[in-house]
Parts: C-alpha cells; structure tokens; sequence
C-alpha cells in the first residue's frame, strides 16, 4: 500500500486570523493537501495554499526532472476563504508545473471567469495572464480519474452553492472533503436525514475512512446564524457517527473561535465519540498538521 | 482638572533613552522536551537547530531503549522558525496530542507519545547577550 497523507495549510474559515489567540489551530483559511503517489491533490485555495507553495517550490528546486509536476486544485466553492490564496500560489507563475483546477460551474460566472476576476487590476497587481504554469480549468466533475484515484462529488447546501468531492485510493481508502456545507437544514437533530439532499449526503458519506467537515458553529452559535451556510457542532458528529465515519475532522473554524475556545470544544466531542462503541475518532484540524490516510 | 502628569516631583517619566532601555534586552525563544516514563523521573532536553532524531538504539540523540520503540522512530527538526516532528514510519507511531501523525508543527503544551513514553514540548523566552 502506498503512503497517502493529508497536510492542513489552513483550517479558518470565513476569513484569516492571524493572531496570537489562534496561532495553535492557525489563522489561515481553507486547504489541505493529499500526497499520494508523488501526485498532489488539493482541496480549496484559501490563503493556506501560499504557504504549500512555498514548500512546493523548494521541492522542484531538487526533484524536477523536465516532467511538469502535476497539481490537481479542487474548489469547493468560489468564496473568498476558497481561492484568496490562488494569486499567491508560487507554483502557478512556474512553468515546471502543471495545474488542473476542478470545480463547479457557479450559476452565473464561470469558474475561469471568477478567478480571473480576483486577480483584475483593480485586486491585484498581476494579471491571470501571467501565470506560467500550464492551467487547465474543469468544471466537468463527473467521474474524475486521475492516474487511479477515483474523484467524485456531490452538491452542498450553502449560500450560491458548495461541491464535496469524495476520494478513492488504492484498497478503498476513501476520504471526504465537505466544507461549507448547512447540515442543520438536511438533517433531523438525532442526526437522520429529512430531505433529497441530506440522503445523499448521508450515502456519499457512508464508511468513508476520513471525514473532513464543516464544524464551524457551536450548537448555541447556530441558532443566530441559520441560513449562512454551515454547520453546528453535534449534528456534524451525530450525522458522521450514524453513517459510519471511522474519522471525523472537524475543519472551517469559526474566527471568533481562539485556541482556548477550541481546546474545550474538541476535547468534549473527542471524549464523547471516542468512548463509543464503536469508536469514531475526532480529530480538530489544526494548521501544520500531517496525518497518514489508512483504511 | 489638575493634569497629573504635569505634577512636579512625577515619577514615572524618566529621562532615558529608548536604546538604553532595550539595551541587553535581546531575547530569544527556546524550546524545550520534558520526557516523562511512568515511575521515571522527568529528563530536560533543550532544542537547538539541528536535527534531533528519538529511538531506540544508541545512535540517537534521545534514546529510549524500550521494546515497542522503533530504532529511528521520530525526527524534530527546525524550520520556518518552528519545531516540527516528523514519524519515521516507525511500526507503532508518533502520536500528538492522541493523534496519530506523520509530521506536526509543534505548539507549547503538545503532548508527543512514542511508546509509553511522553514528552512534553513546551517554549521559553531566553535573555541573550
Ligand atoms: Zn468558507
Ligand atoms: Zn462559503
């Protein structure tokens, strides 16, 4: 079996918070990586990306080899917490490597269209034509497969619309990236579906090895906040322990959310699902964090 | 309204210089493990810069010599000005904080598991001269 591990470069959601109250779980917004197989694949461009492009261009520097090193981006969305850190991406000014973006068409831009648009003149310094990287934009989703791994997706509650995409590695190690997503809206409070879209949330979900989630609000938080798009605490966990998830990550912190405040939140639920049985391990996504993907 | 910072005979303003003031005031942020087995007492390493490789044979320069530790088991190396463990694809794992990791940047009162062993990773300011 081959080594497949997911680094956290940014776990804030809505916007960066830098700061020392959140220097712990870190200030930088949405991305993770998954390596496997020297193949990258990369979940949301927030401003966690700049920071895996850095990494990134030190690598080049000792392993290019002429072949263009292969960058598969995933948008879940386009909000700004998503694609802020696109522009800053080294590798994307660099001819040696290759990038595929994946995501959904938006009901009225186009996915090229929008992030060309953060980087018009009036954002941003540099234009879009300026990336030197070979950029190959997808918004056909259906049936993804790249050298083996199998990418699929599905639609998500949230304001102008969401993309969770599920990942299939050698031996069926499965993993789910569903960030920004209103769960409190497709579910009942016991954690059962009570719509279409909670169903097949619920299905696509269903065993997956690792579970990365929008756990954004507290239970309390979420009763001023209904409509805006994400999650509450114990329905992410009841709906991830119900489908059978062996490990939930709960990922998008909230940014009124310091460290201290995340500390007592993780180690309730982490004590409370853990103590199952069966067991679902609990995880809190913090920046600078590598985990191994085993089934 | 008497303006009290106006008053004669005020201490609190001094006639110094701000260069002075910070003068052998340089500090610096050290970092330290606190390796704790049960019935064992605690043993202090501190980190410099250069690698630091955790396992079982005598090679390492922290060697715990226990069976279920691997004999290159976990690598603490700096960068980006800051600490960060790496697993070695030892057969047991680096666990922080419970978690099972293969590399973790590494934060005041982390918690790293290798073995039965625990160590305490935790940060201090350090005056230089
Ligand atoms: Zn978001
Ligand atoms: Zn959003």
């Amino acid at each position: 079996m081959k080594n497949a591990f997911i680094t956290f470069w940014g776990c804030r959601g809505s916007i960066a918070t830098p700061g020392r109250s959140t220097e712990r779980y870190g200030g930088n917004t949405s991305c993770i990586c998954l390596k496997y197989d020297n193949a990258y694949y990369i979940f949301d461009a927030g401003t966690g990306i700049r920071g895996l492009g850095v990494e990134l261009m030190d690598f080049v520097e000792d392993h290019y080899d002429g072949e263009p090193i292969e960058l598969n981006i995933f948008l879940s969305h386009t909000h700004w917490d998503h694609i802020q850190g696109l522009p800053f991406f080294q590798p994307a000014y660099d001819s040696r490597f290759k990038l595929n973006i994946y995501g959904s068409e938006n009901q009225d831009e186009m996915l090229e269209k929008t992030l060309s648009g953060q980087m018009n003149s009036v954002y941003f310094p540099v234009p879009m034509s300026q990336l030197n990287a070979d950029l190959n934009v997808h918004v056909d989703l259906h049936a993804i497969d790249i050298h083996g791994v199998k990418i699929s997706s599905t639609d998500q509650d949230h304001p102008g619309g969401s993309t969770a995409f599920k990942t299939i590695l050698d031996k069926d190690r499965t993993f789910v990236y569903a960030t920004d997503n209103e769960l409190d809206l497709q579910f009942n409070s016991d954690g059962t579906p009570k719509n279409k879209m909670g169903q097949r949330y619920f299905n696509f979900i269903s065993a997956v090895d690792y579970l990365i989630a929008d756990g954004q609000y507290t239970d309390e938080e979420y009763l001023d906040k209904v409509g805006w798009g994400h999650t509450s605490l114990s329905l992410i966990h009841k709906v991830a322990y119900a489908a059978g998830v062996k490990n939930l990550v709960i990922y998008h912190h909230d940014p009124m959310h310091t460290d201290s405040i995340l500390e007592d939140l993780s180690h309730k639920y982490m004590q409370q699902y853990e103590s199952l049985t069966p067991a679902m391990q609990v995880i809190w996504a913090r920046e600078g964090l590598t985990i191994p993907l085993r089934s | 309204m008497t303006d009290v910072n106006h008053l004669e005979g005020d201490v609190r303003t001094l006639a110094i210089s701000r260069s002075s003031v910070m003068r052998g005031m340089k500090k610096r942020r050290v970092s330290f493990l606190d390796i704790k087995r049960v019935n064992e007492q605690v043993q202090t390493y501190k980190l410099q810069e250069t690698d630091v490789i955790i396992g079982r044979t005598s090679d390492n320069p922290i060697q715990l010599s226990f069976p279920n530790i691997s004999r290159h088991h976990s690598k603490i190396s700096f960068s980006n000005d800051s600490y960060l463990i790496e697993d070695l694809e030892s057969t047991n794992g680096t666990f922080v904080n419970g978690i099972s990791i293969a590399k973790c940047v590494l934060h005041p009162n982390d918690v790293i598991e290798i073995g039965e062993t625990h160590i305490f990773y935790y940060e201090r300011e350090e005056l230089i001269s």
